[in-house]
């Protein structure tokens, strides 16, 4: 194959950074500046909450070491109230989370909460994963085929907001088939929403495309590329009118042509967010260019876990800050999470049957030697993770401080443990004060409530009214964790 | 999902309206009449036949708009370009989640913003690689230097149909735009470019459609494209889009010469393949693991050997028009040096051969892929073995057990594994009502194949026992062992009922309700024939009102 013609783009466009790219695009003047601190949308669209609240849900598998039966706790801090960055170096050598200490002032960690049942009655991977963000206890089967009893936490704050947006769901991880994206859902017993795993695509689908690393003077190739998708969108859009339009249609066919429609506007409106000034020192272009090489495959994955999921993060930060969304879904690894990791060198077993303590994915199994202290070291590496997301959006400046300021970060579990899989005191770290409402800087305890309570109060947040019935639990919300 | 039903209570009985005389327990719903289920449609108080306890509860959209799998997108852009090869751009595609037993069930195929941008980068990236590339170029617009003539080529290819004046319109307009919005210099490349690009992005392409009114013949075109993915996955040929065009279609008779040939093309294989790896689960054989102590003649390296010979055994039985009693009782494996003295043998050479075992490993389920599958590091796993043949070929349903589940106790001394299974979930347990009766007789029966499913007489010093008794809708019956067991599950009409299920939801690509019980019912007795095949099984479905006319589902 040749190639014709190489793209050229206009460099004043662009500034890169040691290892980053500051993303400057020209401003299209035929298109709306999307703000997202101002009023009512301009173009008479649905009114957007001002300022916004950008939320993030975070879902990792296989649980924490913390204490369940005979084990020690070893995650959580060592006891409940005020967090600074000095009690948490303190405990950092012995629990998880004190890795996080040097944002100490910006988390809330809640302890005492519960999934809608206590332990599983099949897969307990699959009915946590259903439960995690829904707040509802399980439907469906015992094996990989648990269905939610609801919409997911995500898809609802999505719909509370209605600033046209579905919620950006990422994932990083291998797939394999089993049980992949479990965590966001639009309905009851609905089918899981997808998740892009590849940052590479990720990234393209916000931006529109990937700006080439050798820029020239001259026409703008965005803008070349905006319209020729303009020009196909439009075709594409009346075929769907037309489709539409037909009077045979049922009402699932009309909602299937809808979500193509959405989907199409989706992709559409985020080019053209990011076609505003959207200033920002904040993705990883180095790292974002080297995945081009694996494109469609993901080779050593096992390897790129914590990288990827890094990238993600950097993402959902990047898709926030400029406001291309104000929801988003990070799913760290499958439902029963295989990677093997590297540690002290030594490559170990896969982290569900570390999880298990038996190298097995069932409960018969060899005993794995070390086993507790490899699921310690895999928490931690998770943790250090997370800081890296909290660093960076400390500093992701926006109109009012920091992207943490506007938002809250949740990062939690399928499980509450490995061993046992408890859906019981599963963790809860949240990151941002949202403006203001959530109380940072505190370790406490709910004292054993469900979690669609937890999870009313973070809807609460992100849409600034009082929400309290998740689930159709009417549970209302945890106080505790308010200002 | 339908099924045999059991109600298990934990007192092991078999739930509520079970007279004990054939051991059906009833609906759970309390439905008196097991047999029927008047809801005012004909077709769904079709009777079911004698030996079949089955029930159909899918919750299908009937769609007229079933989006390509990605597996179809591939193929779909390869003949539609005329490349020569798969493009592999789908391998970049987000994973449509599960719907329904199969990757192809319209619920699970929606384009949502993820796949949107995906098919975007992937069909600018197609167009791009064409439009640049002369010989791919000339190849694609043969000999036509008339703008025109070139889109409505394309264009049927793309939207397996003829495009209307209207259409042909549009896109000459977009043609003339390439020179525009691409500039290459090359004002025929660049209009080659746009419009494949927007083509591969039309609902047409992305869309199967079915846009007849609901009980009225689908066209000849829609035939032919739902005639071919079914069979092939792939877009329907030129020569299939010409016999639609001249009518071929427009009758029974006419469908099944044409699906006669595509069934005995290589791509009918694969389809039956994906149908019946998924049906298996055989994407799980990557997973086995056994102990190296245990068994020194295991590596990982051999479940690759293990999937290929069962593919090997699916394609044995498609090749050879043979059915479902083959599938569960041929003695035909497929062996290798390594896999050699897992049965007993000795081979020499990494390729797989064709052997005929012996009387006692009769069909798939007897192979080691299954065997070694459902088993542990070190021990058979009956009750895994127990459940996959019954929701498979059974199509038994089984309710969520009750509680945690503890793992299976310590070896007592001189314990057979069945004896430890047993214990644990036997009669007298929690979980005898759904163990006891119907799990565990299927997997013990399978007792005499250890965790490699290597043959085995003794289990821990004491004799292997893998007798037992199954209650199937005709009765209770007794069994020595799997070669028994198998052989009476391929003669049940249950198990023709339930592969005919399978065969419907494949093949009409969404889930099945009680309205196909006489489609479903009549495959059942095709397969039940002697000498029957799955391809006798999908030229009757293929000539079937079912798949010929719009369903629109319950009016």
């Amino acid at each position: 194959m040749t190639t014709a013609r190489r793209s050229r783009f206009n460099r004043r466009s662009f500034l890169r950074g040691a290892g980053t790219v500051a993303v400057g695009l020209p401003f299209l003047e035929s298109l709306p500046e999307r703000s997202a601190w101002g009023g009512p949308d301009d173009t008479g669209g649905p009114p957007i909450f001002s300022p916004p609240i950008f939320s993030l849900f975070i879902v990792a598998a296989n649980g924490v070491v913390q204490r369940d039966g005979r084990e020690a706790e070893r995650f959580w801090p060592t006891s409940v109230g005020p967090l600074t960055t000095a009690s948490m170096e303190a405990f950092a050598a012995e629990r998880s989370t004190g890795i996080l200490a040097p944002h100490a002032s910006r988390l809330l960690m809640v302890r005492g909460i519960n999934y809608a049942i206590n332990f599983p009655t099949g897969c307990g991977h699959a009915q946590g994963s259903v439960m995690c963000l829904t707040g509802a206890p399980p439907g469906g089967g015992t094996s990989n085929d648990a269905t939610p009893n609801g919409p997911s936490a995500d898809v609802v704050i999505s719909n509370l907001i209605n600033d046209g947006n579905t919620p950006l769901a990422l994932y990083a991880g291998r797939k394999e088939g089993y049980m992949d994206e479990n965590i966001s859902f639009t309905e009851a017993n609905g089918i899981p929403r997808s998740a892009q795993s590849n940052p590479y695509f990720a990234y393209q689908d916000l931006m529109g495309f990937i700006p080439p690393p050798d820029v020239e003077e001259g026409p703008s190739e965005f803008d070349l590329i905006f319209m020729r998708r303009q020009s196909v969108n439009d075709l594409v859009r009346g075929e769907l009118e037309d489709l539409r339009r037909n009077s045979r249609l049922s009402q699932a066919d009309r909602e299937r042509l809808d979500l193509h429609f959405q989907s199409i506007r989706d992709i559409e409106v985020g080019m053209m967010s990011m076609a505003a000034s959207c200033a920002q020192d904040s993705v990883n272009m180095t790292a974002i260019d080297a995945l081009q090489n694996n494109f469609g495959g993901f080779g050593f994955w096992d390897d790129n876990q914590e990288s990827v999921s890094q990238l993600h993060m950097e993402l959902i930060g990047l898709a926030f800050a400029c406001n291309a969304r104000r929801v988003a879904t990070l799913q760290l690894g499958d439902g029963i999470d295989h990677t093997r990791y590297l540690l002290d060198g030594q490559r170990v077993e896969g982290f569900h049957q570390i999880s298990h303590r038996i190298n097995s994915d069932g409960t018969q199994g060899t005993p794995i030697e070390g086993a507790l202290e490899k699921h310690i070291a895999i928490d931690r590496i998770r943790m250090q993770t997370f800081l890296h997301l909290l660093d960076r959006w400390s500093e992701y400046r926006v109109e009012n401080g920091s992207m943490l300021d506007n938002a809250f970060v949740l990062w939690t579990n399928q499980i509450a443990a490995g061993p046992s899989h408890s859906f019981r005191n599963v963790p809860m770290i949240i990151a941002g004060n949202a403006g203001g409402a959530i109380r940072q800087g505190e370790y406490i305890d709910a004292g054993g409530v469900t979690n669609d309570r937890f999870l009313n109060t973070l809807i609460s947040v992100a849409t600034r009214t009082e929400f309290t019935n998740l689930a159709d639990r009417n549970g209302g919300v945890i106080s505790d964790m308010l200002v | 999902m339908g099924g045999l039903l059991f109600a298990c209570n934990n007192d092991g009985s078999e739930g509520p309206g079970d007279d004990g005389a054939d051991g059906v327990a009833e609906s759970t719903s309390g439905n008196d009449d097991s047999d029927t289920v008047d809801d005012g449609n004909d077709d769904s108080s079709v009777p079911l036949p004698d030996g079949v306890a089955i029930r159909f509860e899918g919750a299908p959209t009937y769609s007229r708009f079933v989006r390509l799998t990605h597996v179809q997108w591939e193929a779909s852009v390869r003949d539609v370009l005329r490349l020569d090869a798969l493009p592999g751009l789908a391998n970049g595609f987000i994973n449509d989640p599960p719907a329904g037993e199969f990757d192809n069930n319209e619920r699970g195929l929606a384009v949502t913003s993820e796949l949107w941008g995906a098919y975007q980068r992937a069909t600018e990236a197609i167009a791009e690689q064409v439009a640049t590339d002369p010989v791919a170029l000339a190849r694609l617009m043969g000999t036509t230097t008339d703008t025109g003539t070139f889109i409505q080529d394309l264009g049927r290819r793309t939207y397996r149909r003829p495009l209307t004046p209207e259409e042909t319109q549009r896109y000459v307009g977009i043609f003339e735009s390439g020179a525009t919005l691409l500039g290459s210099g090359n004002a025929t490349a660049d209009g080659v470019q746009l419009v494949v690009q927007t083509m591969l992005q039309s609902p047409y392409f992305v869309y199967r459609t079915e846009l007849a009114d609901d009980g009225a013949p689908l066209t000849g075109y829609e035939v032919a494209s739902k005639l071919s993915f079914t069979l092939l996955n792939r877009p329907p040929s030129d020569a299939l889009l010409d016999a639609a065009a001249a009518g071929q279609l427009d009758t029974a008779v006419g469908v099944a010469t044409q699906a006669r040939t595509m069934l005995e093309a290589s791509e009918g294989l694969l389809a039956f393949e994906s149908m019946h790896s998924q049906l298996f689960r055989m994407n799980r054989y990557e997973n086995i693991a056994k102990n190296a102590d245990d068994f020194p003649i295991y590596r990982p390296e051999l479940n690759a050997d293990l999937l290929t010979a069962d593919l090997m055994f699916l394609n044995y039985i498609y090749s050879n028009d043979l059915g479902l009693r083959e599938l569960l009782l041929s003695p035909m494996a497929f062996v290798n040096q390594a896999t050699a003295p897992m049965y007993g043998l000795s081979l020499v050479g990494t390729e797989l051969q064709p052997v005929e075992l012996d009387a006692s490993r009769p069909g798939l389920f007897t192979r080691t892929g299954f065997l070694a599958l459902n088993a542990g590091l070190v021990q058979s796993d009956p009750i895994h073995r127990g459940v996959d043949l019954n929701r498979e070929i059974l199509c038994t349903e089984f309710p969520p057990p009750p509680g945690v589940i503890p793992p299976l106790p310590e070896f007592q001394p001189n314990q057979t594994n069945r004896e430890r299974v047993n214990a644990h979930t036997g009669p007298g347990t929690c979980g005898a009502g759904c163990h006891s009766e119907i799990i565990n007789p299927v997997g013990f029966a399978f007792e005499n194949f250890d965790a490699l499913g290597m043959p085995r007489v003794t289990d821990n010093g004491k004799p292997v026992d893998t007798t037992g008794e199954y209650r199937l809708p005709d009765g209770l019956h007794a069994f020595a062992n799997a070669p028994e067991l198998l052989a009476l599950i391929a003669e049940s009409p249950q198990a023709h009922a339930c592969y005919a299920k399978h065969l419907v939801e494949f093949a009409l690509a969404r889930d099945v309700t009680d309205l196909d019980r006489a489609e479903i019912f009549t495959l059942m007795e095709v397969s039940q024939e002697p000498g029957s095949s799955v391809k006798e099984m999908v030229l009757a479905l293929v000539q079937s009102p079912s798949f010929l006319l719009r369903n629109g589902g319950p009016q």
